[in-house]
Parts: C-alpha cells; structure tokens; sequence
C-alpha cells in the first residue's frame, strides 16, 4: 500500500517524465509490432506501421487506462474540475464578486467576535494569578454601586488589609500627549498597591510604590505598557528621566510594564498608569456618579466624588457598610 | 486464438515475466508463445495491467533498449511477484480441479 502511495507521489512530482514515458513505451510497442510485421508478413515500412497502429487502438483511451490504474485519475478530475470552476467564475463577474463579499463579511464577522470572545472570556489577564483577582461592587437595597469615592476606598483596604491586598484605579479620558496634543492615550491612575495587587514585575525600571501616592499633584511619575514604550521609543532601552508630556504636564517615566500586559480591561489597552495623586492633572473619567461633588476642590477627602474601581487579591466577605458609601 | 478470460491476465503477465525480463510486446509475445498461440492479450488491456502491477510491488521496471534499439520500458518480477504468481497457480490449479471435478459429474451421482 505504500508502495502504492509512493508510486503516484512520484508520479505525480514527474507527471511529464511519467508521460513521456507512456509514449515511449507506446512507441517501442508499436515499433516492435511493426517489425514483426514486415518479416513475417512481407509488409512495406509505411504498411507495417500503418497496421501496428491500426491494431493497438485507441492511444488515448489506454493512455487513460494507464493512468487510472496509478491512481492519477483523481488528481487530474479534480484539477479539471477546479479549473472549470474558476472558468464559470470569471465569466460571471458580478455574482462571484458578490459571493466573495459575502463571504468575506461572515467570515470577518465570525472572527472578530471570537477575537473579542477569546481576550474576554477564554484568556486571562496576564497577571501573577488572574483567578484571584476581583473587582469590588457593593450591592445596597437600592442601587449597585460601581464606583467609589477615596474615603471609602481606604476604608475597604482598612478593613481587610490584614488579609488581603487592595488597591483602586480609574480611568481617564482624553488624555492628550505631547505638545501638540494630538495623540490621546489611554491611561489609568492606579493608588499605590495596584501592581502588587496583580503581582507582576515591570520589564523595566519599577513600579509605583505607596511612596508615589502620598500627596495630591505631587507625582509626576508614570509606569508605561510595553506596547506603548515601542510605538513611542522602539528599540531604545529603557533610561530613568525620559519624560513624555501629558496634558502638557511633564511626567517621568519610571517603568516599563511587562510585555503583553495591557491593563485589566482587554478591550482597551492601556498605555500609561499614573499614580491617583495626579488626577487633577489628567482628569476624572465620567464622573456619572458624583453628585454634589465640588470639582474644583481637592477631590481626595470628599465622600461623593465617586470615581475609582476597588480591586483586591481576594474574596472580602460582605461587610455591611453605612449607606453613606 | 480464444480471448483471455477474466482474470487470468495478471496471472499470465506474472508468469510470462518470470522466464525472463521483458518489454511490453515482448510479454505479449511469450503469452501467446506459451499458451501454444491459443491466448493472447488484447493490446488495450495490457499496459493497464502493467502499471497497476507495478502499482502493487508485484513488477520492477527499468529502461533499456529493444531489439530494433528503441527506448524500452523493461518489467521483471519483484519477491512479492514471484510469491503471488505462487499463490495464484496453486488456486488456479487447485479451482480447475474443482471445477473438472464439477463438469464430469454424471447424473446417478447426484
């Protein structure tokens, strides 16, 4: 059966030498015939060929035969076949550039809804241990809660510190970068804890620390995704002091976050973390839940201004809490 | 000349090429030389049993040169060849004793 196998690769790989080979067999045949003929028959040259042919038969049909019995038959149906397909195609212009379209549509659509399914669904956050990881949501008698104030926040991580690790994050909205102001990039202020709370390592550089989330305004520092130190940099290696403009506000630059890593929320990736401190620099993200807060005023003690996502590195137990929060 | 019966192609193709290696006319040849001229292969049915003994390991070829020094494709028999033209004349032996044996049957022995 291998033998077999191989037999039609070959065939197939010298197709030409397999029928130049037929001929030239068909040819010796007739030939030998012929001679045959014109000794035991008496028969001119011209005569003698002339029969040979007559009584060997249909060349093609053998020739056919031949190769059916190489199994080559299959190959060449299928290859007629395609190229009668792509004949009938061309010739109708309009309904295969339509088929093509539609395919092409569903084809991309299925796609990109896997592609969305699998970074929401299918993959994990590439952190140390995604399964651990959650984000806190108060549930009251009235309403689910999704975003709290800094007052509140602290309180959480009080209240649980001893046990488990917390830490908040927001995110921005129209975050200008450069002089010109006219690339926006995405970026989250984080407190203190967040990148030990996920537990990964910067590629370069360090993290934010508790020590860069001490007073308001008064860290202009920011850890950046690997991602975007690529498209802003490309091969130079990381050097403490590079500064970027954002909002035109200097920061320095004082890590690179692990390749591959691009916030907690897949769909946008992240390109700058800034610490919580500088957020009258960079601004609140649709502040939808913060009534009567005083904008202008320093947004850190104040109980409605409720802007951050409280994440923490484990399940905290329900904690009743006032309805003030 | 009677035509071959079905069947019996390969089995003479198998036997003509083990006196001696061949080219195609030539196998056609020592069939009907063998069979005292009573048998001979229908040209369009030979080549195709070639190729597909060839197919099947039973047939080795080589080119070489004929005798009005023409390009030739030459068969000769492999191991797996000789081993079925074996087998295959013990059935055939075998299957026309049988059926001697069937046709000789006379009416008070039924």
């Amino acid at each position: 059966m291998f033998s077999r196998i191989g037999l039609l690769v070959r065939d197939l790989r010298q197709r030409n030498r397999f029928e130049a080979g037929m001929s030239d067999e068909i040819l010796a045949h007739i030939d030998a015939r012929a001679h045959d003929l014109m000794s035991s028959r008496g028969l001119s040259r011209e005569q003698a060929a002339r029969q040979a042919r007559l009584e060997f038969g249909g060349f093609e049909t053998m020739r056919d035969e031949c190769r059916r019995s190489r199994g080559l038959h299959w190959f060449d149906e299928v290859r007629q076949d395609l190229r009668y397909a792509f004949r009938t195609l061309a010739n109708k212009p309009g309904f295969t550039a339509s088929a093509i379209l539609m395919l092409a549509f569903g084809i991309g659509a299925n796609s990109a809804m896997f592609s969305v399914m699998d970074s929401v669904l299918l993959r994990t956050l590439p952190v140390a241990a995604p399964g651990e990881l959650y984000s806190i949501a108060v549930h009251g008698p009235a309403e689910v809660a999704q975003r709290y104030s800094w007052p509140f926040a602290k309180r959480v991580f009080d209240a649980t510190g001893a046990y488990a690790s917390g830490a908040a994050m927001s995110r921005t909205d129209r975050v200008h970068l450069g002089v010109k102001g006219d690339r926006r990039v995405e970026t989250h202020l984080v407190s203190g804890e967040w990148f030990s709370v996920l537990g990964i390592q910067p590629s370069a550089g360090r993290f934010l620390t508790q020590e860069d989330n001490r007073t308001p305004g008064g860290h202009p520092v920011i850890v950046v995704s690997h991602q975007f130190w690529s498209k802003q940099f490309g091969e130079k290696p990381f050097s403490p002091g590079q500064t970027v403009l954002l909002r035109q506000r200097q920061f320095e630059i004082i890590g690179v976050g692990p390749k591959g890593f691009n916030g907690v929320i897949q769909e946008s990736p992240v390109d700058v973390w800034a610490p919580l401190m500088m957020q009258q620099d960079l601004g609140y993200f649709s502040n939808f839940q913060s009534t009567n807060a005083e904008i202008t005023k320093q947004w850190a003690p104040q109980e409605t201004v409720r802007w951050l996502d409280i994440w923490s590195g484990a399940l905290l137990p329900c904690y009743p809490v006032s309805r003030k929060c | 000349m009677a035509s071959l019966l079905p069947g019996t192609l390969d089995l003479l193709v198998l036997k003509a090429v083990s006196l001696g290696p061949l080219h195609g006319y030539g196998i056609l040849l020592r069939v009907q030389q063998i069979t005292g001229e009573s048998l001979t292969i229908e040209q369009g049915a030979l080549y195709p049993a070639l190729y597909r003994l060839e197919s099947q390991s039973l047939l080795d070829t080589e080119w070489g040169v004929s005798e009005n020094n023409r390009k030739a494709r030459f068969y000769t028999l492999t191991a797996s060849g000789r081993k079925r033209l074996r087998e295959e004349t013990a059935s055939w032996n075998q299957l026309t004793v049988v059926m001697a044996a069937a046709l000789a049957t006379r009416p008070e022995e039924v």
